[in-house]
This record gives structure tokens, C-alpha cells and sequence, in this order.
């Protein structure tokens, strides 16, 4: 019995003393995950993931800049169109690009520094942060930018808020020494779902980005504006429909491979083609009318500034008297846009017109619509392909008219931006055009939160004024409260 | 450390099997065990060697047989409600006792930690036995649901999903922020695995129940609860909550020779209906008809005069109230319980063997439940020196149907709830019955949003299934070294393998196919194992005498656990014949896998000292190692020592004491546990795919939205206890109070981060929480008349909750929604655990609430702050039982009540937006006006008597989610006390006369019900208990399923 005991005794010792953690450390190793991974798996997730998933694409894309730029109106989700706000609605972007593709490409340009990278990887990187970032400080203003998206690097869980006119030129160098940064060939491979590995047209997209958020800054700091602007057309934009940024979806097998408004649209069945759009392309004869706007549905768009019951008691009227968004354009597998040559043409247009170059302008503006009339058939559905003499009596019944300039390449922009909405909101907050009426002449809807005025920007999550407290009151003494009237600091218009 | 332990524990049996050849010859002592009042044989009387745990108890003819190892060992016979008495041998063989009633219960052997069986008087702490007579009175689904409000300190509730739901289990408060509140549960020695399979969210889903769902209550003998870390504290850190020790039935004190016990329990059980709508106004919308004859929803029309109006499919029908929707939709349920069990009881030992079988449905009519349960136990003598018990359960579990819950597109009551009075389901049931127009698609019950689905289509198109198969095993084996010193060691496994097909239908409606929602279906097929393994050795004695009047029991263990789940499975979207649901019947499939390991090592000891008897002092130590915190490099510890001290003084025996006082007991302990992660992994960054890549490319991500830290340290969790016993009036009257203070410091929490940082959360430790309350439990027997008793019990607590602080910013830890509110649940420091917060009314210096005219309608305004709505944890509960016999008559009641807590009512607040609700009819009715109970901004009374319109308007306005919510989250927060019938039950049992010269033993039939209704209920329309699943986050409702009600008939026949 002693022998017993004492071999317990000896026997707990041993364990005591040796063994009682013994292979923990390698036990607590995820066997189903890698502490470290390539680049390419890396840079083909934030690609794919950057063209939204249906959740915060639908939610912030849609239901809210889509509404307010008129182009789309779901009366299930009415708050944009009314100009009141639904956090969750508001807010989606703004957290699914930190949690998601912030984060992402904080981890890719970590990894690059790590490897010693200082090219094309690291140049298309960091422009294409600076793309992400611009979706964010255009309908935010200010936001986390330098601390941004670095909770496992820095361990920073509360990061400040930067001043948005800070983020728009640190973007602009970023963009500049990416595009330098970029070679002749890139080791992303098939990783490369934009461009295939073409490192020439990653420059283009680079410059025609540069041109884009130089454009932005035009009525707040206009020598910038132009200095960029001139840098970036220099550096040589997109030049053909062959150089636009898209994502190309597919079918399946996961939401994330599809198209983020083609697993929306079976979803969100009062989902219809916004009146003024509607108007708007019908007023000009347009083909992109039947391209846009389900041409087997009634031939109307859905009134704007109204709830559903109210839609019934004034007019007798349900979504179901207007045009749903073409279903030819909104399959699983269509395309999303990125950044498009018909915009940035319209861009270029505009520079031209503010130079007074008006033939210049408008061979561009001319270029810019053929090419958006012409995207539809050859990237989404070949029935729906516009000839060339419809889109020539277009342009002639519709030409371009230096003095018209502006707003005309506005309403183009537009148009052009359609399924981007968000790029549709910051043009026409900083262009002014269309020249949208809030609530179409009528009286403000009662609950609306902006005295009746088309908000100006999305809100940021309520819940940073408990997680992220100081940092939170801090850039609401900076930029103004957090609601849909105060401005993003370009927003001078 | 597994291996070394599962050799030593093979070495012991071996090493014990060679010695028993080597035994010492015995005397076996035989006899009959009576009851002096009416000299009647009483079973199952436990039978002691005093000093010892030699024991054995009285088969059902009140015979015993006992070896003993001296002749002059002294046996100590006590039953429940009876003296104990002590006989001295004195080389006597045979030994006939009669025993009195009333007498020392206090010798009641209670199973303590590692199944340690003591005696009451000698525990430090708070430990409450329910008998499996108790749980099978009325015999539910899952053993928690009987153990409700049975014992003081232990706070159930089940989810409002039915029959299958889970149960949440918290003693002595909830210490972990969003970890794991529910205790340690411990079947026949080893650990039970009592995972959430699935629950629902604010958003929807069904719950598949919890690991605990698959242990048959019948087969339960008793269940211990062993509350406050003193009891607690042997068990380690998984037993930070306190631990709940099931011990099957194992033949022991069955009658010789082979028995046989059948039974049959059915249950009848229909909705208890608490859905109270008005029933006086139509559907339309701001006091006229409907604009949109299809809108089913609002009911905001006029008065209903029954007189011909169009409808919404064109037809003209009656205006007139259609009658209650909910029992065309719920159906009566049937469920059936068949027992049967075989025992053999020798003198070597005794087996039990018996198999279940439920068959059950649940209200929701497609929701079917089938269990068939195996439980095999056996305790053997295999020598004098070596006892060997071993248990065994198999159970297969099959579930169709588990209703979708919540506000989710699929689930019944999100239209259910929200249909107005005048429309009749049975007019959307379909050609089929089910909800379709052509077997297959959905019936649209003519409302284009696509979260309702039609009630029928939701009830017959819920194709998911699973199946549960449950393998536990136990084994143990205890040697005696010598009269004093023993060795003993138990392992055992628990492996659970759940097949899940999750279907979510596919149709056609609207030009897309689907439930709306869903439109290309969606399934999935998984196969999830979760094993766990449990091995212990100690070295211990039982009796030590260190002076005459001191004697000490202890012993040493080492122990280690194990758990690993593995999760395998195919997703396919996108159904492509419809109807077939096969995942394979998909447009695109991609695979899904899991896998995580976890392990704890252990050694820990235990020693009690005995005063003479008077005073005993139980000291215990502990450290645990946790893998979940070890990680190469890591600075910061990976285990902890713990311990905890206890002290029982029988005041009674040092103390003359006034006469009424049949026995006073004083204890107090005080305890330290600590904990690990639970999860592992979570100590450093990793990186995965997703998805199937994307045109070639695989998709690489950081996984998670939770920053690893790679510094977290066990959590600490203290706890100081006492307690007091009294027997008063000759054991007529005993009363059981406790108070207890815990605190649980460093948690491990997943605090929230700033989205912006790119994560969600952050793991640390952080934070305080400390639980206060006082336990008190009567039992009285308050009538004793021969032929006629009755006992009252009684039992009270009150715990209060404190969050001291959270993370360094002092923030709100969120632990649930209540969805489509601006109120949440979660831990505010200052306040008690879970609090229920939100925007709240503006009020002004009368406390009346503030008005805002929008559009010319006063309507509450609110005040967008987070401001504390209730406690979403009730902090009192009560419960109270009775018993009454007479002659062969007993009648059983038992009630169940929570106070002082609250709920967030989707339910009513869905009502009053689409003027179901009674309190959107004034008095004099809508059509007289209704004048809101408050004042306007910037003061005076209002006065405006609003119309029709404006009542729709006001109603909406406080309550719709529409573009205009003012988002009020106090508006829908209801106090939540009740008082349930919990159960009730009439048996009557066969006399034994009536049964002589048959092979039947004894005979009980009963009358049964269950859940039967409440003498107390502030919550109008559903249950006051109704939380959408048994997660942390208590207090929030989201359309809940009605609950059930049951009555039925159990017959019990012994052989």
C-alpha cells in the first residue's frame, strides 16, 4: 500500500513537473488555418470583395446613395428617399470596408514592406487603398485613414479620425508614387482579376483615380485640383472602354462570386427605376432608357420623396405601377465597375470645358457617352448592344453645347454612374448636377431630418460614441455632428 | 498526460483484479427492514458499516444483505422521514430493524464532488439533491425543464422554440460577460458535452437544442446541484459556474432477482394561447379600407359590421372578425413516452437496463421529435477490496422541422402575428393544405414584402431535419488498499455526432422562385462531431483518525479533459428541380470544414477534518493548465492554483438549543476557481481561404473579426458562502438558508472594437462582475395523519448582479438585440448583469411623457440616450410545491414565479404598428377619438382629440420601423414577474392487496400536466418568458411562438 502511494506521489510529481502542459502549445495551433499566406490569394480577395457583397452593397449603395442621387427608389426602405435616416442602413459601408477590404489591404502593403516589395504589387496596393479610402471620406468626411484597419498590426482598437483634406492628399501622393512604382509585368497572375497582369492599364486606372479625386477637390482647393488633374492626364487615363476597372462575377458558387445587385434584385422586389432617371433618359430620346429600365414592366419610374402608403393615398398608386431595373443587367453574373472610361472621359471633358477647351471637351463628352451606351452590350447582355447610328442621332438630336457644358457632362456623369451610386452622389454634391429637387417641388415629407434639404453625406455608426468614444467626440467637434447636413470637406458647392 | 493516466487506471484494475484472489474471508449480516408504524417492509433504506462507505440499501421487500469486514462493525440504517438507528453487531448475522418515523434525516448522503457521497451534516456549503421522482412526475423532453424553479440559487428558462428548445441554466448569477455562464454538468463521473446546437438570433433561426437534451429523464436517479465554488471548486475551472451531477439509476435498491418496470406517459399538448388581439376593427389603413384591397396586414379599417366588402383577391367577403388564426395554424400534439426497464440486484451488485422511446410532435404540427434512448449501468463487486461500476447510454435522436423563429422571412408567426382580424388563414392554406398554389410554390398571402412568408407555406416547407446520435460512456473502479486508504480512477467519453440538413425551401412567387426571401433555395448538409474524455485517478481515505476526536477523509487526483469538435459538410445553392431537397440538386456546391482541439490538466486534493463529529473543516486545492492559453513565446501564464475552505458546525450538538429545534447547523466557505478560454486558437493572427476562389484564384482572408491576443491569463472567480440548517418541531419544519457573494475578475471577453480598427472585437481580460443573493428553501410537513399528509415546500432567491466595471473606457458589453428596436441588451457598469437599454421617452419634472406634433399628431418623443429599460435577468424567484396523499392519493402542484425582471416585446410592439393591439382601441373605441396620456413640447396638457387617422398615425409613429421610427425602445419594454403552474400532477397508486397473487409489484397511474398557465402574468400576448434562444443576452422577444400546454395520462407498472 505505501508502495502505492509513494508511486502517486512519485507519479504526480513527474506530471506536476513535466507534463501537465506538455504539447499544449502545438495542440492550440489551428490545424485548418496558416499563420502566414501568399500575396495572390491575398490581392484576389480584396479585388473580388472590393465590388461589395450583397449585403452592404444593397444596404448603403443602394438604399441609401441610390435614392438620394433619384436614380433608384425602394419604398420598402423609403428613409433615403425621404431624408431620414436607418443607421444600419447608413452605416454598412463604412463598417464592411474596415472589417473587410481595409483591412485587407493594411495586411497586403504590411506583407509587401515585409518582403521588401517597392514594386508594381506595392504601387497597385497602394492605389488601390487609395480607391477603397475615397468610397469612404466621400460619403463620410473624415475618417480613420492612418490608423485605419490596423487592429492586429498595431494593436490599435480605437483608431482617430483623420481629417478628410489630409486622406485626399495623402491619397493623391500615394496614387502618384504607386503608379511609379508600377513595372512592366506584376507577379499576381490570374490574382489579377482586373486587368490579368496588363500593368499598363493598372497606370491608367491609377492616373484616371488621380483624376478623379482631383476633380473632387476642384471647388475647395482648385490650384490642387488642377495641378493633379494635369498630372494625372499627363500620366496617361484610361483611353477605351478596354481600360475600365471591372469585376467580372459569376454565377456562383458563393454570394461572393456573384454580382452584388443580382442577388439583391429577387430580394428587394419593390426595388424600381427612380422617376427622374426614368424622365430623364426618356425627355432625351436615350437608348440607355430600355437598357436601364426593364422594358417589359410599366413605363414609368417610381415617384420619389413618398412612402408606400402615401404613394397609395395621393396617387392609387403601388411600386408595382413602375419599372423595375433591367433584369438583363442585374444577373448573378453581371459585371460590377470600378472605375469606367466613359466617367473618367467625362471627367477629362470637364477639365477641357474649365480650360476653355470646348472642342476637346466635346470629342470627350461625345467619346464618354458612346462608350456608356456601348458597355451594356458588350459587357452585360449582347441584346443589349446599341448600334452606332442610334447612339449618332442621339448625339445629334442631343449635342453637346460648350455653354451647357457643365451641367450636361453633370447629367452624363450621372447616368454613366449608374449601379455606382456612390460615385453618382459625390459628383453631383460637387458638380451640383442633376440639379435634383428634393421631394419634387412638393412639401418635405414630415419626418425628414434635413429641413427638407438633399443630405450631403451617410452617417458614421452611433456605436463609436461608446467603442471609440474620445476619437469620436473629437471629429465631431472637427467636421459637425453626426448627420446628413454637415459637409465633407470638399463639399463647398 | 491522458496516456500516463489511462495506464494508471488500467494498472489499477489489473493490480486490484490479482489481489482480490487474496481476500480476507467476510461476514454477511441479513435482514428485514420495517416500518414501526405499520410494520410495513420499506425499500431502498441505506445501509451503512459506520466509519466506512461500505453500504448497500434494502430491496423493494425491505431485505438487505451487507458484508462486513469485523465482526464488530456497528450498521447504521436511515431512511428518508425516518430515525436513523445504529445496531452494533456483536457477531450477530442476522439483523431485523424497525424504524421510526420522523427521526434524523440529517444522515442523508448527498454526492458531492466526483461523486464523493457525504453526509449532509458534514458539508460546508450549499448542495441541493432533486430525485429522479421528482423530474419524472411529469416527464418532459430535456431534465432541465423539470428541475425548473425547484431549487433555490438556479435560474431556467427555455427558449420559446418549442418542444426541442434549449434550456439556459445559471447558479448564483451570471459571472462571465459573453462567455460561458451554465455550470459543469456531470453524468455518473464524467463531463457532459452541453453545447448550444444552433440557436436563434434577433434576426431568426431555430434552435436545435443543448448536449443535455439527449439524456433520458428517466433514467435519471438524482440530480445534485452543487452551487457555490466551495462545492464547486474540486471540479476546476469548467466548474466556474457551479456543476449539476446527474446519477443514472443503477439498479441499486431495486427488488432481487430481476425486475421489470414499464411505463407509459402521453401527453396531450395544444398552445397556450396568450395572443390577445383586438378583434372589433378590420383591416385597412387610417380608419378607412383598405387602399390596397391586397393588404392583409393592417388593421387600421373600420369597425367590422360584417356587411360584403371586396377583399384581397377580389372577392367580396364579409367584413366581419374571421375568429382565432393561431389554433388553425398550431395543431394539438400527441406525445408519447414508453419506458421499459430490466434490473437484476445480487449481492455481488446490480444492473439496470432500460430503453426509451419518445415520440413526440410539437405544436407546430410538421415539428417532430423521436428519441430512442439505451442506458445500460452496472455496479459489481467484483472482490471484497474491488467495486466496478460502469454506465453506458446510447441515444438517437431525430428531429424534423425545428420551427424558424423570430422575425426570419421563413418562420411562421412573422405573418401569423401580424394578420388582421377579419382575414381567415384557411383562405391562404392552398389546393395542397400546405400553402401552395400547385404543391410546390408558395400561396403569396398578397403582400410584396418579402420577409412574410405565408403561415401555411412556413409550416410545411420547412424540410430540415437532424439527426443526433449520443454515445456516453463511463467507467470506474475503486480499490480498497487497506480499511482506511483506497485508490480509485473513473475515464469516460461523451461523443456526439449531429447530422444537420438545413433546407431552406425553394418555390415560386413574384416571377422568382422561393420562399421570397430565399429565392433559388438554399441547403446544406453537415456533420458535426464533438468528443470529449475525462480521466481522473486519486488516492484517498475514507476514514483517518488522527486523535480521539479528530478524523480526517481526503485524497489526491490528477485528472485531465479533453474536448474536439470536428464540423464537415456541403452548402449548395440554388435548388434546381424544384421540391428535391437534396444538396446535390444544386446549381453550385462548395464544402465547408471545421475543426478545433482543446485540453485541461489537472491535479488537485481535498481534505475534511472531523471534530468529533461536530465540526467539520473541508479544505481543497487545485491547479489547472489550459492549452486554449498556451502558445509558443507566450510571457503570461497558462494555469492556476486555486483552492477553497469550508466549515460545518452542528450547533444542535454544541449548543443546547430550545426544544423545537430538532438540529441547527452553521457553514461557510470561501472559494477561488479560475478559468481559460474556452475557445482555442485565439492567441494569434491566422490566415484562410474563402469561398470556392474566384475565376481560378483562391480567396485569402485574415481570419475572424476577433483580434488574437496573445496575452490573456485565467480569469478569476471568488466566492464567500453561509449558510444555515434548521430542523425544527421534530423535523416537521426545515429550513435551508444561504448567502453568497461572488466576484469575477479578468474575464475573458470579446470586447468590442472600433469597426474602423478592422476588426470587431478584441479578446482580453477585462472587467468585474460580483453577484449578491440569499437562498432560502422550507419544506413542512404540515399535515401527518396516517392515511392523510401533506408537505409544502418552498423555496426563494434573490440575487443581485453588479457590473462593476467593463474594459478601460468603462463601455457597454453588448450581449443581444432586441431586434428592430433601438434597445439592447448587455453590461453596464453600475448596473446589474444584462440590463435591457435603450432610448427611452422624454419625460418631463412629472415624470409625463414629453409629445412632438409630426404632421399634427402628438406623438411620444424620444430620447435617443442609452438609458436602462429593466433587467433583463429577473433577480427574484420563487417556488412553491405541494403534496398532498391521501391513502393512495397524491396530488402534486407546483408553481414557478420570476419578479423584477423585464422584456422587450417584438410581439407587442408589432401589434400596436399594425393595430392588433387592445390598447390601440380607446375605451370608447377609435371611432370617439383618443386623447394621449402625456403633455406637448414646451408644456401644457394634451388636449387633442385625435381621429381615426391620427390613431393609426400615433400608433405607427411610436411603433413602425417605417422611415418616421421615432425608435422607441421603452414603449415595448414589459415588467415580466409571473407566477406559472408549472406542474401538476394526480396519482393514484394501486393498493398492493388489489395486486397479490399477480406478477405485478406495484401499479401508479397518474394525470399529468405540464406548463397549464399563470396565476400571475404583466405580459400581454405571448409568454413572459418568451427570449428568442439561451444565449447571454436574456430579455428580448422577437415574434415568439406560442408555448405549449400539456395534459396526459403516465402509467408505471412494476414486475
Amino acid at each position: 500500500m505505501k508502495k502505492l502511494l509513494t508511486l502517486f506521489i512519485t507519479l504526480s510529481m513527474v506530471v506536476y513537473t513535466t507534463s501537465c502542459d506538455n504539447g499544449f502549445e502545438d495542440l492550440n495551433v489551428d490545424p485548418t488555418a496558416s499563420t502566414d499566406l501568399d500575396l495572390n490569394p491575398k490581392f484576389a480577395y480584396l479585388f473580388l470583395k472590393s465590388a461589395g457583397d450583397e449585403y452592404e452593397h444593397s444596404f448603403t449603395n443602394i438604399l441609401c446613395a441610390g435614392q438620394l442621387t433619384q436614380q433608384v427608389i425602394d419604398m420598402d426602405f423609403p428613409q433615403s428617399s425621404i431624408y431620414t435616416i436607418r443607421e444600419d442602413l447608413q452605416t454598412a459601408w463604412w463598417i464592411v470596408s474596415y472589417t473587410t477590404t481595409i483591412k485587407s489591404v493594411v495586411d497586403i502593403i504590411g506583407q509587401l514592406e515585409n518582403e521588401g516589395n517597392v514594386g508594381t504589387e506595392m504601387g497597385i496596393a497602394r492605389i488601390w487603398k487609395a480607391y477603397l479610402f475615397h468610397t469612404i471620406v466621400d460619403q463620410y468626411g473624415d475618417t480613420p485613414y492612418f490608423d485605419g484597419g490596423k487592429g492586429f498590426l498595431t494593436g490599435n482598437l480605437r483608431p482617430a479620425y483623420d481629417d478628410a483634406q489630409k486622406i485626399y492628399m495623402d491619397m493623391l501622393n500615394e496614387i502618384e508614387e504607386g503608379v511609379a512604382q508600377i513595372g512592366s509585368s506584376s507577379t499576381l497572375g490570374a490574382a489579377d482579376l482586373i486587368y490579368g497582369g496588363d500593368t499598363s492599364k493598372w497606370k491608367k486606372f491609377g492616373n484616371s483615380l488621380m483624376l478623379r479625386l482631383a476633380m473632387r477637390i476642384k471647388n475647395v482647393d482648385a490650384t490642387a485640383s488642377t495641378a493633379w488633374a494635369n498630372k494625372a492626364i499627363t500620366g496617361g487615363t484610361m483611353n477605351s472602354s478596354s481600360d475600365t476597372a471591372f469585376m467580372n462575377h459569376t454565377n456562383g458558387p458563393q454570394p461572393i462570386n456573384q454580382n452584388a445587385w443580382g442577388v439583391y434584385q429577387p430580394r428587394y422586389v419593390n426595388a424600381r427605376i427612380g422617376a427622374t432617371l426614368y424622365d430623364w433618359l426618356a425627355d432625351h430620346g436615350d437608348p440607355r432608357l430600355n437598357i436601364l429600365a426593364d422594358p417589359n414592366g410599366p413605363a414609368a419610374g417610381n415617384r420619389f420623396g413618398l412612402e408606400k402608403d402615401q404613394l397609395q393615398t395621393i396617387y392609387g398608386e403601388s411600386p408595382d405601377s413602375f419599372a423595375r431595373v433591367n433584369p438583363a443587367i442585374t444577373q448573378l453574373d453581371s459585371p460590377w465597375v470600378f472605375i469606367s472610361y466613359a466617367q473618367t472621359a467625362l471627367l477629362e471633358a470637364e477639365f477641357a470645358a474649365s480650360a476653355g477647351n470646348h472642342s476637346s471637351a466635346e470629342t470627350k463628352y461625345n467619346d464618354a457617352v458612346r462608350a456608356n451606351m456601348q458597355i451594356w452590350g458588350s459587357h452585360y447582355d449582347a441584346s443589349l448592344t446599341v448600334d452606332n447610328s442610334t447612339i449618332n442621332d442621339y448625339l445629334t438630336a442631343n449635342p453637346y453645347v460648350a455653354l451647357e457644358g457643365e451641367r450636361m457632362i453633370g447629367e452624363q456623369y450621372w447616368a454613366a454612374s449608374f449601379f455606382d451610386f456612390f460615385e453618382s452622389f459625390s459628383n453631383f454634391r460637387r458638380s451640383g448636377y442633376p440639379e435634383l429637387q428634393p421631394f419634387a417641388g412638393e412639401a418635405p415629407h414630415p419626418s425628414t431630418t434635413t429641413n427638407g434639404e438633399i443630405p450631403r453625406r451617410l452617417i458614421y455608426p452611433s456605436s463609436e460614441g461608446s467603442v471609440n468614444a474620445d476619437n469620436f467626440n473629437a471629429v465631431l467637434q472637427a467636421q459637425g455632428p453626426n448627420d446628413q447636413i454637415t459637409r465633407v470637406w470638399w463639399d463647398v458647392n | 498526460m491522458k496516456q500516463k493516466i489511462m495506464n494508471l487506471l488500467v494498472l489499477i484494475i489489473v493490480f486490484s483484479a490479482v489481489n482480490s484472489f487474496a481476500q480476507t474471508t467476510t461476514t454477511t449480516i441479513t435482514g428485514t427492514i420495517t416500518d414501526s408504524t405499520d410494520g410495513m417492509e420499506l425499500p431502498n433504506v441505506t445501509v451503512l458499516e459506520k466509519g466506512t462507505t461500505n453500504g448497500t440499501t434494502s430491496d423493494f421487500n425491505g431485505k438487505y444483505s451487507i458484508k462486513i469486514s469485523s465482526k464488530n462493525a456497528v450498521l447504521m440504517f436511515s431512511y428518508l422521514g425516518f430515525k436513523t438507528v445504529e445496531v452494533p453487531l456483536n457477531g450477530e448475522n442476522v439483523v431485523n430493524v424497525s424504524l421510526e418515523a420522523g427521526g434524523e434525516v440529517l444522515d442523508e448522503i448527498v454526492i458531492t464532488a466526483f461523486g464523493f457521497e457525504k453526509k449532509t451534516k458534514s458539508i460546508g456549503y450549499s448542495i441541493t439533491q432533486v430525485k429522479g421522482e421528482e423530474l419524472n412526475r411529469v416527464k418532459t423532453t430535456s431534465p432541465l425543464q423539470a428541475l425548473r424553479g425547484k431549487v433555490a440559487g438556479v435560474n431556467i428558462s427555455n427558449s420559446s422554440t418549442g418542444i426541442k428548445g434549449s434550456a439556459r441554466v445559471v447558479i448564483r448569477g451570471n459571472s462571465s460577460f459573453n462567455g460561458n455562464n451554465q455550470p459543469l454538468y456531470i453524468i455518473d463521473g464524467i463531463s457532459l458535452q452541453n453545447q448550444q446546437l444552433g440557436s436563434a438570433g434577433e434576426w431568426g433561426g431555430s434552435d436545435n437544442g443543448d448536449g443535455l437534451s439527449a439524456i433520458n429523464p428517466d433514467d435519471i436517479k438524482s440530480i445534485s446541484v452543487l452551487k457555490g465554488g466551495a462545492a464547486a471548486a474540486l471540479y476546476g475551472s469548467r466548474a466556474s459556474n457551479g456543476v449539476i451531477i446527474i446519477k443514472t439509476k443503477d439498479g441499486k435498491g431495486a427488488k432481487k432477482g430481476l425486475g421489470i418496470e414499464v411505463s407509459n406517459q402521453t401527453l396531450f399538448t395544444t398552445i397556450n394561447d396568450l395572443y390577445d388581439p383586438q378583434t372589433t376593427y378590420g383591416n385597412g389603413i387610417a380608419g378607412g379600407f383598405p387602399t390596397d384591397p391586397v393588404d392583409v396586414f393592417n388593421s387600421w379599417g373600420p369597425r367590422m359590421d360584417g356587411a360584403p366588402r371586396t377583399t384581397y383577391d377580389g372577392s367580396q367577403q364579409p367584413y366581419e372578425y374571421a375568429g382565432d388564426n393561431f389554433n388553425r395554424i398550431f395543431s394539438t400534439s400527441v406525445n408519447m413516452t414508453n419506458s421499459v426497464s430490466l434490473t437484476s440486484n445480487t449481492d455481488k451488485g446490480s444492473t439496470r437496463f432500460s430503453v426509451t422511446h419518445l415520440d413526440g410532435k410539437d405544436v407546430v404540427a410538421t415539428s417532430k421529435l423521436r428519441r430512442l434512448a439505451f442506458s445500460l449501468n452496472t455496479t459489481q463487486k467484483l472482490s471484497d477490496k474491488l467495486t466496478f461500476n460502469a454506465s453506458v447510454k446510447f441515444s438517437d435522436v431525430d428531429e424534423t422541422a425545428n420551427p424558424i423563429v423570430a422575425t426570419e422571412p421563413a418562420s411562421i408567426m412573422g405573418s401569423l402575428a401580424r394578420l388582421a382580424p377579419n382575414i381567415n388563414v384557411n383562405d391562404f392554406i392552398g389546393d395542397y393544405g400546405n400553402g401552395t398554389i400547385d404543391g410546390i410554390n408558395e400561396l403569396s398571402i398578397f403582400d410584396s414584402n418579402i420577409y412574410r412568408t405565408n403561415p401555411w407555406f412556413a409550416l410545411h416547407n420547412n424540410p430540415s431535419s437532424m439527426e443526433k446520435e449520443r454515445l456516453l460512456s463511463a467507467v470506474s473502479a475503486k480499490y480498497d488498499i487497506s480499511e482506511s486508504l483506497y485508490i480509485r480512477g473513473q475515464a469516460g467519453f461523451d461523443k456526439a455526432t449531429n447530422h444537420y440538413n438545413n433546407t431552406l425551401a425553394n418555390g415560386a412567387n413574384l416571377n422568382w422562385p422561393g420562399i421570397r426571401f430565399y429565392p433559388g433555395g438554399q441547403l446544406q448538409q453537415q456533420t458535426q462531431t464533438l468528443d470529449q474524455f475525462d480521466a481522473d485517478v486519486f488516492v484517498g481515505t475514507d476514514f483517518l483518525k488522527i486523535t480521539d476526536k479528530i478524523s480526517m477523509n481526503g485524497f489526491v487526483g490528477a485528472g485531465t479533459f479533453s474536448a474536439k469538435a470536428e464540423n464537415t459538410g456541403v452548402l449548395g445553392n440554388l435548388v434546381v428541380i424544384p421540391g428535391l431537397f437534396t444538396v446535390l440538386n444544386t446549381e453550385g456546391q462548395s464544402g465547408l470544414y471545421g475543426y478545433q482541439a482543446r485540453k485541461i490538466n489537472s491535479l488537485y486534493g481535498s481534505a475534511e477534518f472531523s471534530f468529533a463529529d461536530n465540526i467539520y473543516l473541508t479544505a481543497t486545492a487545485r491547479n489547472d493548465w489550459f492549452s486554449t492559453l498556451s502558445a509558443e513565446g507566450k510571457t503570461t501564464p497558462n494555469n492556476d492554483l486555486y483552492g477553497s475552505v469550508s466549515l460545518s458546525v452542528i450547533l444542535s450538538d454544541l449548543v443546547k438549543l430550545p426544544e423545537v429545534f430538532t438540529f441547527a447547523k452553521l457553514r461557510g466557505g470561501y472559494s477561488q476557481v479560475a478559468g481559460g478560454a474556452n475557445n482555442p486558437y485565439g492567441l494569434g493572427l491566422t490566415y484562410g481561404l474563402v469561398g470556392q476562389g474566384h475565376l481560378g484564384s483562391p480567396l485569402g482572408i485574415i481570419n475572424g473579426g476577433v483580434i488574437p491576443n496573445a496575452s490573456i491569463t485565467p480569469f478569476e472567480k471568488n466566492e464567500t458562502e453561509f449558510g444555515l440548517d434548521l430542523k425544527l418541531f421534530d423535523n416537521k419544519l426545515s429550513v435551508d438558508f444561504a448567502y453568497y457573494s461572488n466576484q469575477t475578475l479578468k474575464d475573458i471577453v470579446n470586447a468590442a472594437a472600433s469597426p474602423a480598427s478592422g476588426f470587431s472585437s478584441s479578446t482580453i481580460n477585462l472587467g468585474e462582475i460580483t453577484n449578491k443573493g440569499v437562498e432560502l428553501l422550507v419544506n413542512w410537513r404540515a399535515i401527518d395523519k396516517g392515511d392523510l399528509a401533506l408537505d409544502l415546500s418552498f423555496n426563494y432567491t434573490n440575487n443581485k448582479s453588479l457590473v462593476v466595471s467593463t474594459d478601460e473606457n468603462n463601455g457597454i458589453i453588448q450581449a443581444g438585440i432586441a431586434q428592430l428596436f433601438q434597445s439592447n441588451i448587455g453590461h453596464i457598469p453600475g448596473q446589474p448583469f444584462g440590463v435591457i437599454y435603450g432610448n427611452s421617452y422624454v419625460r418631463d419634472d412629472q415624470g409625463k411623457i414629453v409629445h412632438q406634433l409630426v404632421d399634427g399628431v402628438p406623438v411620444a418623443k424620444s430620447e435617443n440616450i442609452n438609458k436602462v429599460l429593466g433587467l433583463g435577468v429577473a433577480p427574484t424567484q420563487v417556488g412553491f410545491g405541494t403534496n398532498l396523499r391521501y391513502k393512495n392519493f397524491t396530488l402534486n402542484t407546483f408553481l414557478e414565479g420570476k419578479f423584477g425582471g423585464s422584456i422587450v416585446s417584438n410581439t407587442n410592439k408589432t401589434m400596436k404598428e399594425y393595430g392588433l393591439h387592445q390598447v390601440t382601441v380607446p375605451s370608447g373605441g377609435r371611432e370617439n377619438g383618443f386623447v394621449p396620456d402625456g403633455v406637448l413640447e414646451g408644456g401644457g396638457a394634451i388636449t387633442q382629440n385625435l381621429s381615426e387617422a391620427q390613431i393609426y398615425q400615433y400608433w405607427n409613429q411610436t411603433n413602425s420601423l417605417g422611415a418616421s421610427r421615432s425608435q422607441l425602445g421603452e414603449e415595448n419594454v414589459y415588467k415580466n414577474d409571473f407566477i406559472r403552474i408549472s406542474q401538476l400532477s394526480l396519482a393514484y397508486r394501486i393498493p398492493i392487496d388489489l395486486l397479490k397473487d399477480m406478477f405485478i409489484q406495484s401499479a401508479n397511474i397518474s394525470l399529468v400536466g405540464n406548463n397549464l398557465g399563470f396565476l400571475l402574468n404583466k405580459v400581454p400576448n405571448h409568454d413572459p418568458e418568451a427570449y428568442y434562444n439561451t444565449r447571454n443576452g436574456q430579455g428580448a422577444e422577437a415574434l415568439s411562438m406560442p408555448i405549449g400546454k400539456s395534459f396526459g395520462l403516465s402509467i408505471n407498472l412494476k414486475f
